[in-house]
């Protein structure tokens, strides 16, 4: 697309009255009527004979596909549900993407999860993720990153905003010792010292692996049970093992996916 | 199962990607970012964050295998 330039108006002495202003209206509309030959797209407006017009410069924009509003830290989520909890010590944290959809104008793309570990606790980060296979074939399983600076989240071209997470620290874990197939799902660790609404990570049970890798807000019912708000009756029986952890959830930002957009 | 791993691109130059995958269940693939800083001194190293990285996707694998299972009854 050409730049917008004026005609280069006949020499006007005198004061600029009205019909000099109407003869500049006039050419600067003229630069964006697709049906004037002389347009300043040089014919990259192709009218159809049905009055329809698409864009036939070089194809680029014609190729390109309506991206969801977003901004860093933009509240309004585009992805189906929040992919993003933490984990982590004293020293380190992670934080885990999980598989999800980002919901676009017209379309959906589909997204693997992914982790990135080595991170500092109790610290926010931006993540975000490079799709090379922007516009043709974009989501599949694409590398992610975080960084502090939500600039850098947005910074060049294909980068996909994830959201924003606060990482955690100490997540003391416990030890599963039996979870019921029932509806919801109840879990028994003694002691846990969970609190409802906490978010839970479960891990390594031996039978019901359905309930492994996954992330539940729970509901305390004793010291030592809490609900998963899962419906684990069609799920393999639970035999041993297993570690429920505490994990952080995103809570700010928390989606709000978009790429950058390709400068011709 | 076989996972294998590779290592892959990323959009920030301080971390190493690494990549597991099966062969007949692409939605299992899995990515894992890992600071260079925190492998060169010492806190994290490639071949824990590699176990781990399997166990994340054989772990997907067998969801998704579940799920397969669980339509079959449908």
């Amino acid at each position: 697309m050409r730049d917008i330039r004026l005609t280069k108006l006949p020499r006007h002495d005198g004061p600029i009255d009205v019909a000099y202003l109407e003869l500049v209206l006039r050419d600067l509309i003229g630069k964006f009527d697709p049906r004037n030959p002389n347009n300043d797209f040089a014919g990259a407006f192709v009218v159809a004979s049905d009055g329809s017009a698409t864009i036939g410069d070089d194809s680029r924009l014609a190729s390109q596909r309506p991206l969801p509003l977003v901004n860093v830290g933009n509240r309004l989520s585009a992805q189906t549900t929040n992919p993003l909890s933490s984990t982590g010590t004293v020293s380190t944290a992670s934080i885990t993407i999980a598989s999800h959809v980002l919901q676009c104008a017209g379309f959906t793309v589909s997204y693997n999860g992914g982790t990135i570990s080595g991170l500092t606790p109790l610290t926010e980060y931006f993540v975000y993720a490079q799709d090379d296979g922007w516009p043709d074939n974009p989501g599949g399983a694409v590398s992610y990153a975080a960084t502090t600076s939500p600039a850098t989240a947005v910074a060049s071209n294909n980068l996909y905003y994830v959201g924003s997470i606060t990482t955690a620290n100490s997540t003391p874990a416990g030890t599963i010792t039996n979870i019921t197939q029932a509806n919801p799902g109840v879990v028994t660790v003694t002691a846990h010292g969970f609190s409802s609404g906490n978010t839970i990570l479960i891990s390594g049970v031996v039978g019901m692996t359905q309930v492994n890798g996954n992330t539940y807000t729970i509901t305390v019912l004793t010291p030592d049970t809490f609900s998963i708000g899962q419906d684990t009756t069609a799920y393999t029986a639970y035999s041993s093992g297993g570690t429920a952890t505490r994990v952080s959830s995103g809570t700010s930002g928390g989606g709000g996916g978009g790429w950058g957009f390709p400068i011709p | 199962m076989t996972v294998t791993v590779t290592q892959v691109t990323g959009p920030d130059p301080a971390f190493l990607y690494i990549r597991g995958s099966v062969e007949g269940y692409p939605a299992a693939t899995r990515t894992r970012s890992i600071p260079l800083a925190m492998l060169a001194d010492g806190t994290l190293n490639v071949a824990t964050e590699k176990a781990a990285l399997v166990a994340d996707v054989e772990q997907a694998v067998i969801n998704l295998q579940a799920a397969a299972a669980a339509m079959q009854e449908i």
